[in-house]
């Protein structure tokens, strides 16, 4: 039980659980030197899993900073969760509106969000405001619960 | 959230994701079993978390207790502070005391664009 813990996944693996488990945590450090997790939605696609936060946040402050970051995503249908660890990088926030059509709709992609809330946060992304932040993933690795 | 709020909120959960590792690379990841009673935080974690070999007494640690049940019932706890591990946890499932040192929330629910708080 305890030697299974630890299991490499491949990119694609990888990909397609953080695609089927969009609610993760983005892990980094915060200035205080504190490790710590941001419960976001995310979008994975192409050996990349992106953001969409505001631009002047605390959050792509510490990331940029530390240059790299951890995801961890959490099936509700079994034990096993992944986590996985990239190169952190910010881009415009047009990429995020741009790339919708390809990389999966709002209605499959944000089932709980509220359509205005939806709205709110693509003029944001037009606007500026909002940023992507994107995690080229190098490592991932199947982890399991507590028994 | 207000402390009453944080308390009331914490005493439900029975899960947390565990955040920590040495700086100077990506934190490591954990869904641990999460543990409070009246203030005392702890979590365990599966045996063989890479996590439980990197984690030794004083190191840093930030442990989350969520719900996202819909938008507006998302609610965060995040606790960051000290760890130390109970000596008498070595058989079973690791466990680790969290001295508290920083306390973040948020209640999606007191959002003014929440229709509910109309």
């Amino acid at each position: 039980m305890n030697a299974a813990v630890d299991h490499t996944a491949s990119a694609e693996e990888a990909v397609r659980f953080l695609a089927d488990h969009p609610h993760v945590y983005l892990l980094g450090r915060r200035a205080d030197g504190y490790p710590t997790g941001y419960a976001m939605m995310s979008r994975a696609h192409d050996g990349v899993v992106d953001f969409s936060t505001y631009r002047a946040s605390a959050k792509v402050r510490n990331l940029e900073r530390e240059g790299v970051a951890a995801i961890l995503a959490v099936s509700k249908d079994d034990d096993r969760a992944l986590w996985a660890s990239g190169d952190v990088s910010v881009h415009d926030g047009a990429l995020w509106n741009a790339e919708r059509p390809r990389v999966g709709s709002d209605a499959t992609f944000r089932p709980d969000v509220p359509q205005g809330i939806i709205e709110k946060v693509a003029d944001r992304h037009e606007a500026g405001k909002r940023c992507v932040l994107r995690v080229t993933l190098r490592e991932a690795r199947f982890v399991d619960r507590p028994a | 959230m207000s402390e009453d709020e944080i308390d009331r909120f914490l005493c439900s959960r029975s899960t947390a994701i565990v955040v920590a590792g040495p700086a100077g690379a990506a934190p490591l990841g954990a869904v641990g079993d999460f543990h409070y009673d009246t203030g005392t935080v702890a979590f365990s974690l599966h045996p063989a978390d890479p996590i439980v070999g990197q984690l030794g007494d004083g190191d840093r640690v930030c442990c989350i207790a969520e719900q996202f049940p819909s938008y507006y019932e998302i609610k965060s706890v995040m606790l960051h502070g000290y760890a130390t591990r109970r000596r008498d946890s070595d058989r079973g499932a690791p466990t680790f005391d969290l001295d508290v040192d920083k306390v973040v929330s948020f209640d999606f629910g007191k959002l003014t664009s929440n229709p509910a708080r109309a």
